[in-house]
């Protein structure tokens, strides 16, 4: 029995607890998210896609998908709707992103060569070898690095701007 | 002692309450929405990230079904896609009620919780689900079933398992959608339906709405009771459902009303054929207020207010010349608080607390409760803790509830998950103690009734193949102690507390998915032997349970054959069982072994029929004609209930989304 009211006060105390308010924080992936969404502003992509859709791949499990599905449903990128798509490695569907998980960035070689020239970003995430653009966590905060030889192998352009915002540039 | 400590609590704490969610959402993230690139380089990253365990980590043996492979399947019915399911399967009641078993054991009164958007389905009476064309499910988002115990999370309602339904909501669905659907047997319609839901933003609020209303024939064969005396069920046996659910948020402040209105025309009654068909109404209300609180980044808490209203297995006005009238309502108001805390970046905690009222009025000529009044109530208080602690070696869940009733001993069920993965294999190691509570008709019929106890181990290990194809085993022992049984014996009926029962077994899924479409294969096997077989459940000589196949195979396959077109296969094979067939001289039950039966399925999938956003799925259920039934998976005189023929379906969706939001 005093094993029971134990945990009823271990119950109460916890529900009762108030720390302090932080500052602004958020969940690492959809801060991640975030940037993904930013970065569109800051890239050019070939005039030749005209479809009415702007289309965002993952490759591999990734917990950067539920909030790029949630800013799919509450943004737009011009006129156009954002479709997220979770794509298989063998997939070679067209997307205008391509957000490669931790665990598959070691295909990044073979993803970077299938879509030479195909005005695709591709993105990765904590890869040890970068792709055009890597995101990567300093001191609690999302930072970017950014590639510029793989940029113009993808047939992407970036600007000056987002280049220097990144924390690297190769 | 007791009830002081519970009655400060109540008073200093002001409320208390639960968590209804079995994998947590992620938060909102609106406040992020508009920041600039510069911006988010100052936002900070918080420890909850580590928070959401993966399928392959999370402490439990878990199925999620998605909204696409529902509507590939060409289902109809929540009963087409949970048999797909390893360890569901479905029998009859009363009534022509369709409840669900577990792994063998018949869960069908407490023992399995259905939630949908977080509200109790669980009628408080008896406990029951009623199935079959029940619950609308072109509405639904996902399905996520834990297939094994929730009670330390969920109460006693979730001895054996529990089936979390989320339909629709503002975050994953802007729009109009509009579904209808019509099936044909050879003699009569199947099913048919429409449903329409929405979902948009007025400034910072969000609102949704779902409207379904449906109806159907549970078969259109001959239903024959013991006595010989039968009727045919085409045109006889309805089966009607009105649901509406809307919803509403504004700054973390969630308001739900969700109303469900289920009607069987019943001619199979209790254990006879009635003179006349008459309808068994199960009518239902729910309101929710809840606010999400995000006290810090570590800190969030979720203060609700519930209020239901049931008056299920309800019997008036119309009813059979050789029934009686049943209409008893149930009111339950409740308060609670449900907290969630990030102590550390691998480590966090989740508690609440819930009060509950029960209250209970007969409103049929002199009906009473166990007190001798037309109305009767219950209180109920638990409180629940959980922690999560994910160390380089594994991720170690400890968890435990505590519930207390006015009339009923207390419980405490602790329950202890240990899971690991390995690169490319995990493991799952879990111990659960679980309960279910009795009802307030148990409680009515029986005599000095108690909570019935569940303890049940588990092992999965499961091995990822390629980036979509998984395979996942497991094996489970369960054993539930003074478990409440029905008996009903010389025109008595009562509820007791008899001896133990339960099954071990294992399951095997394997999933595959590629750009070509996706398989899931899974069997699913149960046995008693070794463990106390009740007279209710037991068979002759053979260590199944009463009812429910032994062993059971699904295959659901989709193929998509071009961007417009997919066709989706499912085979279900349903190994040998019993049923009871009749009673013989002496009164003795008769046992007959049925042979292994396939239902097969077949639909064609067609996107954007001419018109955008218009979808379609034609095809057939039980192509083979099987003479499936449900089975009492009680021995308690009622024969088996025919299930449907093969039948042609087609589906009509129109989807009309809009993305031009704020």
């Amino acid at each position: 029995m005093r094993a029971k009211l134990v945990l009823l006060l271990l119950a109460f105390v916890f529900t009762a607890f108030r720390p302090g308010i932080d500052g602004n924080e958020g969940n690492e992936y959809q801060i991640k998210a975030m940037f993904v969404f930013n970065f569109i502003k800051y890239v050019e992509w070939p005039t030749t896609n005209p479809s009415t859709e702007f289309t965002i791949g993952v490759i591999g499990e990734s917990e950067i998908t539920e909030p790029l599905e949630r800013i799919a449903v509450q943004k737009k990128v011009g006129e156009k709707k954002i479709i997220i798509k979770k794509l298989a490695l063998e997939d070679d569907t067209y997307c205008d992103i391509i957000i490669v998980s931790r665990s598959r960035s070691n295909k990044l070689v073979m993803l970077e060569k299938r879509y030479a020239n195909k005005g695709i970003l591709i993105i990765s995430d904590e890869a040890p070898n970068p792709a055009t653009i890597n995101l990567i966590t300093r001191e609690s905060k999302v930072r970017f690095e950014i590639n510029v030889a793989l940029a113009k192998n993808c047939g992407v352009k970036i600007s000056s701007q987002l280049l220097t915002l990144a924390v690297a540039v190769h | 002692m007791k009830k002081i400590v519970l009655t400060l609590l109540v008073v200093t704490r002001g409320f208390f309450a639960f968590s209804q969610e079995a994998i947590p959402e992620n938060p909102d993230s609106a406040s992020f929405f508009n920041l600039s690139l510069e911006e988010l380089l100052n936002v900070e990253i918080s420890v909850a990230s580590k928070n959401a365990l993966t399928l392959r980590e999370s402490p439990g043996i878990v199925t999620l079904i998605t909204e696409d492979e529902i509507r590939n399947s060409g289902a109809n019915d929540l009963i087409e896609v949970l048999s797909m399911v390893p360890g569901l399967h479905f029998g009859v009641d009363v009534e022509g009620a369709v409840g669900i078993g577990v792994r063998g054991n018949w869960g069908h009164e407490g023992k399995v919780l259905l939630l949908i958007d977080g509200q109790e389905m669980n009628e408080p009476l008896y406990s029951t689900v009623q199935f079959g064309q029940h619950y609308p499910i072109d509405q639904i988002r996902k399905i996520e079933i834990i297939r094994g115990p929730g009670s330390s999370v969920y109460g006693g309602n979730a001895e054996y398992a529990v089936i979390n339904i989320i339909t629709n909501n503002h975050l994953e669905f802007q729009g109009l959608a509009v579904t209808t659907a019509y099936g044909q047997m050879s003699r009569t319609f199947a099913s048919r339906s429409i449903s329409v839901s929405g979902g948009h933003h007025v400034g910072k609020m969000a609102v949704n709405l779902g409207l379904h209303a449906g109806e159907g024939n549970r078969s259109e064969r001959t239903f024959e009771d013991y006595s010989g005396n039968s009727y045919d069920m085409a045109g006889q046996s309805g089966l009607k459902n009105l649901m509406l659910n809307f919803s509403t948020e504004f700054k973390g402040l969630n308001f739900r009303l969700l109303t469900d209105y289920y009607e069987i025309e019943n001619k199979d009654g209790y254990d006879k054929v009635l003179l006349e068909a008459e309808p068994v109404k199960f009518n239902s209300t729910f309101l929710d207020l809840n606010y999400n609180w995000k006290i810090t980044n570590k800190l969030s808490i979720a203060p609700q207010l519930k209020y239901k209203t049931q008056s299920p297995w309800k019997v008036y006005g119309k009813i059979s010349p050789d029934d009686d009238e049943y209409f008893k309502e149930l009111k339950r108001p409740s308060a609670g608080i449900s907290a969630h805390y990030d102590a550390r970046r691998n480590f966090n905690l989740d508690g609440g607390a819930e009060y509950y009222l029960d209250q209970a009025i007969d409103h049929s000529e002199g009906g009473t409760f166990s007190n001798g009044e037309s109305a009767i109530s219950y209180h109920n208080s638990a409180f629940y803790l959980q922690g999560l602690w994910s160390n380089k070696i594994f991720n170690l869940t400890v968890g435990a509830r505590y519930h207390v009733n006015n009339y009923y001993s207390p419980i405490f069920v602790p329950r202890i998950g240990i899971t690991k993965v390995i690169r490319k294999a995990h493991f799952k190691l879990l111990y659960s103690a679980a309960y279910r509570t009795p009802s307030i008709e148990n409680i009515r019929l029986g005599e000095n009734i108690d909570p019935e106890k569940t303890n049940v181990a588990e092992f999965e290990t499961g091995y990822q193949f390629a980036e979509n194809s998984y395979l996942t085993a497991n094996v489970y022992d369960i054993t539930t102690y003074n478990a409440i049984e029905y008996f009903y014996i010389n025109g008595e009926e009562g509820y007791h507390n008899s001896g133990s029962t339960g099954t071990r077994g294992f399951e095997i899924d394997y999933k595959f998915k590629n750009s070509f479409g996706y398989a899931d294969l899974n069997v699913a096997y149960y046995s008693a032997r070794g463990k106390d077989k009740s007279d209710s459940y037991r068979v002759n000589n053979d260590d199944m349970l009463l009812g429910f196949p032994g062993f059971v195979a699904n295959c659901v396959l989709n193929i998509k054959l071009n961007d417009k077109i997919n066709i989706s296969p499912s085979f279900s094979r349903i190994g040998r069982r019993y049923e009871v067939s009749g009673v013989d001289a002496e009164g003795l039950s008769i046992y007959t072994k049925l042979k292994p039966e396939v239902l097969a399925n077949l639909f064609l999938g067609l996107q954007h029929l001419k018109i955008k956003g218009l979808n379609a799925s034609i095809g057939c259920a039980n192509i083979f004609d099987a003479q499936s039934k449900f089975i009492q998976p009680y021995n308690s005189n009622h024969a088996p209930l025919p299930g449907r023929s093969r039948e042609f379906r087609i589906i009509l969706r129109y989807l009309l989304e809009n993305n031009n939001k704020k």
